[in-house]
Parts: C-alpha cells; sequence; structure tokens
C-alpha cells in the first residue's frame, strides 16, 4: 500500500488521460487506475507522499489543456477501502500496444463514426478505442506512429468542431504503457 | 448486397429510444439497408448504423431524420460513402443481430416519459383501456423511461391516446408512438419482455416514490416501510440520477406510505415525484411489482449514507470518516448521472459524528448531495437495499 494516494477529477474522460501520463512520467507515481461516475472520472496514483504532490501539480496542469473544471486531491496513508473505488483497475498482464495517442472526445458518438473513418482514411492510424463515460460524452482514441497521428487529428477535429458538441482534442506522442493498459479495449 | 465501390454508411443519433425506431421502422421500410448496430452513450443519445448502397443509405437517412425530428431530437445524421474496409470493427455499435421481415403480429406502441412516475401511470392507463399487452419497458439515460405495448392496430391506437393522457397528468411525456406494422429490423433495439415467471403480484395499490440520489430514496424508503403496513419491492434505477422506490399494499396503506416516503426523501435529499397507482394491472404488477434484490440483513446497526457529485470529494470523505469514528464501510453505489454514495454502519453516535466530519470533507472537494442517518433501519428495507 503507497504511503499517499493522489486522485484527479474532470468530466469527460480526455482530461485523465492527459492527467495519468503526465502524473506518471513527472513523478514515478504508479497509475492504479480509474472510475467513471457518470459524467465525472477520476484517475487514482500512489506512491510517496512527496511524488503523488508533484504528480498532481503535474497532472492537474496537463488535464487543463481538454477539461474546465479540474478537482485534485492527496490523501496520507489512505484507508485501505479506498482502493475499492478503482473500477478500472490497471491489468498488468494486458498487451501493450505503442505509438502516439490521439484522442477526440464529442457528447454523442455518430460524430466518432464519421471522424475515425476520415482520420483512418488520412493517414495510418488505428482506432485504439472508443471510451463512453455516460452523460453522452464519448473519446475516441487512435493510434499510430507520430507523424501519422499528428496529421490525422487535425482532420477528425475538423469533422466534429462545428456545433456545440465538440469538448477537445489532444495528443500524447509517448504515452506510458500503463495509461494505453487502462484506457484500452476493456475499458468500458 | 453493396459492391465496395458504392458501399456506403448511414448514421443516425438521437435522443429518445421512440426517435429512433420510428427513424429504423421508416428506412427499413424505404430502401433496402440493414441496421448493422446501435450504441446508447447515455443522456437518452442513442446512434444506429446503417449499409447499403449509397443511393439507398442517402435515402435511408433523409428520411430517418424527418422520423427522428417528429418523435424526438435529432442529434447526429451522415452518410459515409466508401467507409474504410473492416476498419470500424473496433467501434462499440457493432452487433451481429440481423433481422429482417416484419416484427411479430400486430401494431406497436412505444411510451417514452421523463421519469418512471408517468410511465407508470401511462402503462397502467393502456392496459386497463385497450387489449394489449406490455412487451418490455427500460431506460436509456436522462432519465428517459419507454414501455411497449402490442396488440391490435385499433387496441394500440386506443391505448397510446389512454396512456398519454394519464401519464401527462403526473409528469412529463417526452414521446408516443404507433407502428401498425413494424419492421423486424427494430427489435434489437427494444427491451425484452418482463420476467413472467414466479407467483402474481397482484396487489391493492402500487406506490412510487422517485428520487434523485440513492441516499433520498433509502431515506424516503426507511419512512415508508416505518408508516404503514407495505411490502417495499424494489429500489429501480430510472437513469439521470434518479432512483425509483416502489412498494404495494391495500391502497389506504400505500397512501399513508408514499405521504411518509416524500417526507423521508426531502429530508434526505432531493424527490422528483411519486403517484400511487390504485387497483394495478396485472401486467403493470408483473412489470414493476415483483421483489427483487433480497439481501441480508446486517444486525442492529445504524446506518449512515454519503451522497456526492463527484468521486474525490466521497473518497476524501470517507477515509476521515473511517479515521475519526468508530464506524464500518459496508458498500457504495453509483447511481449515474455524476451521483456515488457510500454508506456506513456503527452506533448511532458514531455514524452521526462520521457523517458530519464525512460532509465537512466532502464539501471541501466538490458538491455534497446528502449525509443521512438512519438509526435504526428495517428489516423489510435492509433486504431491497442495492449497494
Amino acid at each position: 500500500m503507497s504511503a499517499a494516494i493522489g486522485m484527479i477529477e474532470v468530466e469527460g474522460v480526455a482530461g485523465i488521460i492527459l492527467a495519468s501520463d503526465a502524473a506518471c512520467k513527472a513523478a514515478g507515481v504508479d497509475l492504479l487506475g480509474w472510475e467513471s461516475i457518470g459524467g465525472f472520472t477520476t484517475v487514482f496514483f500512489g506512491g510517496s507522499i512527496s511524488r503523488v504532490a508533484t504528480a498532481l501539480r503535474s497532472g492537474e496542469q496537463a488535464a487543463k489543456e481538454v477539461a474546465d473544471h479540474v478537482v485534485a486531491a492527496p490523501m496520507t496513508h489512505p484507508e485501505p477501502v479506498c482502493r475499492e473505488y478503482v473500477s478500472n483497475a490497471v491489468a498488468s498482464r494486458r498487451r501493450t500496444p505503442s505509438g502516439a495517442l490521439g484522442m477526440i472526445e464529442t457528447r454523442g458518438y455518430g460524430a466518432h463514426v464519421t471522424a475515425n473513418d476520415k482520420m483512418m482514411k488520412a493517414a495510418d492510424v488505428q482506432v485504439y478505442n472508443v471510451l463512453t463515460v455516460h452523460n453522452r460524452v464519448v473519446c475516441s482514441l487512435i493510434l499510430g506512429d507520430v507523424a501519422s497521428v499528428t496529421e490525422a487529428l487535425p482532420v477528425g477535429r475538423a469533422s466534429v468542431e462545428a456545433g456545440e458538441n465538440f469538448l477537445g482534442a489532444a495528443l500524447i506522442t509517448r504515452p506510458l504503457p500503463d495509461v494505453l493498459r487502462a484506457f484500452g479495449p476493456g475499458a468500458p | 448486397m453493396t459492391s465496395p465501390r458504392n458501399h456506403a454508411l448511414g448514421i443516425l443519433e438521437t435522443r429518445g429510444m421512440t426517435a429512433l425506431v420510428a427513424a429504423v421502422d421508416a428506412m427499413l421500410k424505404t430502401v433496402d439497408v440493414r441496421v448493422l448496430g446501435s450504441h446508447g452513450v447515455g443522456s437518452g443519445w442513442l446512434t444506429v448504423v446503417i449499409e447499403g448502397v449509397v443511393s439507398d443509405v442517402e435515402a435511408a437517412i433523409r428520411v430517418g431524420r424527418s422520423e427522428a425530428v417528429n418523435h424526438g431530437d435529432l442529434i447526429t445524421a451522415d452518410v459515409i460513402a466508401g467507409p474504410v474496409p473492416g476498419a470500424l470493427k473496433s467501434m462499440p455499435h457493432r452487433t451481429d443481430a440481423v433481422t429482417t421481415g416484419p416484427f411479430g403480429a400486430g401494431a406497436m406502441g412505444i411510451l417514452e416519459t421523463r421519469g418512471m412516475v408517468p410511465l407508470i401511470r401511462g402503462a397502467d392507463a393502456m392496459v386497463k383501456s385497450a387489449r394489449v399487452r406490455v412487451a418490455g419497458w427500460t431506460s436509456v439515460g436522462g432519465a428517459l423511461v419507454h414501455l411497449v405495448v402490442r396488440g391490435e392496430l385499433s387496441s394500440v391506437q386506443t391505448a397510446l391516446q389512454a396512456g398519454k393522457a394519464c401519464a401527462d397528468e403526473v409528469g412529463e411525456v417526452y414521446a408516443a408512438l404507433m407502428i401498425p406494422r413494424p419492421e423486424a429490423g427494430v427489435e434489437p433495439l427494444l427491451p425484452g419482455p418482463p420476467v413472467s415467471n414466479g407467483p402474481r403480484a397482484d396487489a391493492g395499490a402500487l406506490g412510487v416514490l422517485e428520487t434523485t440520489g440513492y441516499a433520498s430514496a433509502v431515506g424516503g424508503s426507511d419512512a415508508m416501510v416505518k408508516a404503514a403496513d407495505i411490502d417495499l419491492v424494489r429500489l429501480v434505477i430510472a437513469s439521470g440520477g434518479r432512483v425509483d422506490a416502489l412498494v404495494k399494499g391495500r391502497l389506504d396503506a400505500v397512501q399513508a406510505a408514499v405521504d411518509a416516503g416524500v417526507d423521508g426523501a426531502l429530508e434526505a435529499g432531493e424527490l422528483n415525484a411519486s403517484c400511487v397507482v390504485s387497483r394495478p394491472s396485472s401486467e403493470v404488477m408483473a412489470c414493476f411489482g415483483r421483489s427483487e434484490a433480497v439481501r441480508a440483513t446486517s444486525g442492529n446497526q445504524a446506518m449512515g449514507l454519503i451522497e456526492t457529485r463527484s468521486t474525490v470529494a466521497l473518497v476524501k470523505a470517507v477515509d476521515q470518516m473511517l479515521k475519526s469514528a468508530d464506524v464500518e464501510f459496508e458498500g457504495r453505489y453509483k447511481v449515474g448521472y455524476f451521483l456515488t454514495a457510500s454508506v456506513v454502519r456503527g452506533d448511532v453516535g458514531a455514524v452521526g459524528a462520521a457523517l458530519q466530519v464525512g460532509a465537512e470533507e466532502a464539501e471541501r472537494y466538490g458538491e455534497l448531495v446528502s449525509a443521512h442517518l438512519i438509526p435504526h433501519p428495517f428489516p423489510a428495507l435492509e433486504e431491497r437495499l442495492i449497494h
């Protein structure tokens, strides 16, 4: 059991994907998993008290790229039961893909069918996962080499950007394997 | 049916199941397209994906678009000509259910309401007003719930009219639709039939208490089982953060229970609506009146419920509660639509102290919805709890 747990909560899911990657890279904390309550999602990571503090600052900053409302909090010597709130724990044995990760987040699912088709036509990218976190928020995750994802992402973004349902788009050039595992197929 | 060159996908996203069913039925009647699957993402937003040759898919989406607008809300309509072959196989809408031809015998009616109180009142009126049978009900998010009836054309017409009028008196009717001869392609979209085994669940009355959140549903239920000799049937999630407590018994007892339940729910949190259905039809009792989720009772301890619109706030609160008072964590429940709740147990003093600490801690990080103490929960409540 870690001495401390850090939590970062946002609306949607792209924000905690960015937060997870930034927090783990900045402070070497362990990504424990995440939780969705139908609208808000929360990422949990564990480590020493000082590492968690550093991770929270970096994670919060990263999440703000796509999320307006970010809540971050540390817990020192958490009660063991707090782990029960991590619904989507990082499965260690899952096969890890590699590549750059592109994210497109909108309200509604239909627009993702079109956007993903356009992105795959524009560059050599694959749909890695389509996350539904309820409250109608949907996030498509695409994988490919950095150049391909960089080329595809603006195409996907342009396809969904019109109208009021676009929420955000972001790129992680070298996502950590744990981040890809946590938000990959099998996660809701 | 299609060659890769003129192959197309059609996408239609609506709010509400009525709009989606109306659109899909009309599309299948108009042109030769195939339903590839559907996907719901909460808040009542539902997407269907079809395929066919470009001209057919274009025509289908045109028809579907206008049907959706007439029977609910249209979110997205699009045609993808020449989609990347096989590339959408990892998308979550895929289903293997492919059906053609008519769907059962007779007409079909759908009543879609916001919340379960108007749905249950409407369902009872439909079954009582004409010879129709209930084919199923479910929720699609955003508090939108729908119920499907089948029967002869004229019966469905009469039933739907009566159901709409009755539902309208106690809540909001979101949509209502009659299809004289529904296409089989709509079947995979619709809920399965209500469970029909087990004893008949007839009762003099059915009471419904609809709250926002778990704590207020439990608080209201606690008041109901203590106020009158009724049977707490079950707690049901209606989506959109709403939880329904259903009770049955003699009419006067159910009325007294619901009156007390309204106060109990308001004391613990938010209340949406309530109603009492006198002499409910057996079809309605089969859908809503059967007991479910029987759980072991956990002794004589007091129960503390804490509910927030934030995981961070809830986890911080629970951590502090367990550290500051002699209480035990019993479980948690995710209601959906931002709501999440946890339950602790202990003696009354400890639970009371824990709730105070938990409430203060939760408010530092997010929205506190409820911190509610039940000093002495009855077994009739305990055995129906769903956390």
